[in-house]
């Protein structure tokens, strides 16, 4: 299945907001991350680090992903 | 009012919509862009904001600390784009009774906005170069973020 990735701050360094990923049906928030981490190895610092938003709701890892959802990758915070 | 402002923030403007008859104390905290950090001089900021979640998480711990601390009164609001020194980033004003529940909400308001709201800081430095900001670091009396 597809869905769209949005990244934001030094996130989009690596994967450009609105991107479209294809997963495996079924898979979960976590399978999404790993799925990130194997393209982009680089990144597994900062994607071990990040919250996931889907419809302006945080999620859990265990969350099960539909297709052509829209996943709001979230680094760290640094507002203020 | 919005939480996240696009243009400069008038504390002045903000601090007319704070005021509360029931309230004896008022408390401002204004988060200020300065013009060094980490050894190197800044021109300015930019914040990148994912605004529906950041609007909707911001309003979420201001009612959390009208709750948590009797408040009369709170507001926060943060600012996205260009921010130049001296110009306010953020600001928090808190309302109660008496001084110390006002002083006490307003930095557990402003350190879990800097913690979980989804804001990033860009730093401009004079030496033409930019980079992100690291993560703050207020945070370690808050608890981790569940994921």
């Amino acid at each position: 299945m597809t869905i769209t990735l949005h990244t934001f701050a030094s996130l989009k360094d690596y994967f450009p907001s609105g991107e479209e990923i294809s997963i495996q049906n079924a898979a979960s928030v976590q399978d999404l991350i790993e799925h990130l981490k194997g393209l982009r190895p680089e990144a597994s610092t900062i994607l071990d680090a990040c919250r996931v938003a889907i419809a302006e709701q945080i999620v859990s890892y265990q969350f099960k992903l539909d297709a052509d959802v829209e996943v709001f990758l979230i680094p760290p915070s640094s507002g203020g | 009012m919005s939480n996240i402002s696009q243009s400069p923030i008038d504390l002045c403007q903000m601090m007319q919509k704070a005021h509360h008859p029931k309230a004896g104390a008022v408390v401002l905290f204004s988060g200020e862009v300065r013009n060094h950090n980490a050894g190197k001089s800044v021109s300015y900021l930019e914040y990148e904001v994912y605004a529906p979640l950041a609007e909707k998480m911001i309003q979420e711990i201001v009612d959390r600390a009208i709750e948590k601390f009797g408040l009369h009164r709170a507001i926060c609001q943060h600012r996205v784009g260009k921010v130049p020194i001296s110009e306010t980033a953020v600001v928090v004003i808190t309302c109660s009774s008496h001084r110390s529940e006002a002083y006490e909400a307003n930095r557990y308001i402003i350190d879990r906005v800097k913690h979980e709201a989804p804001i990033w800081k860009r730093e401009y430095f004079e030496d033409g170069s930019s980079e992100w900001a690291h993560n703050c670091s207020c945070h370690t009396h808050l608890e981790p973020l569940k994921k």
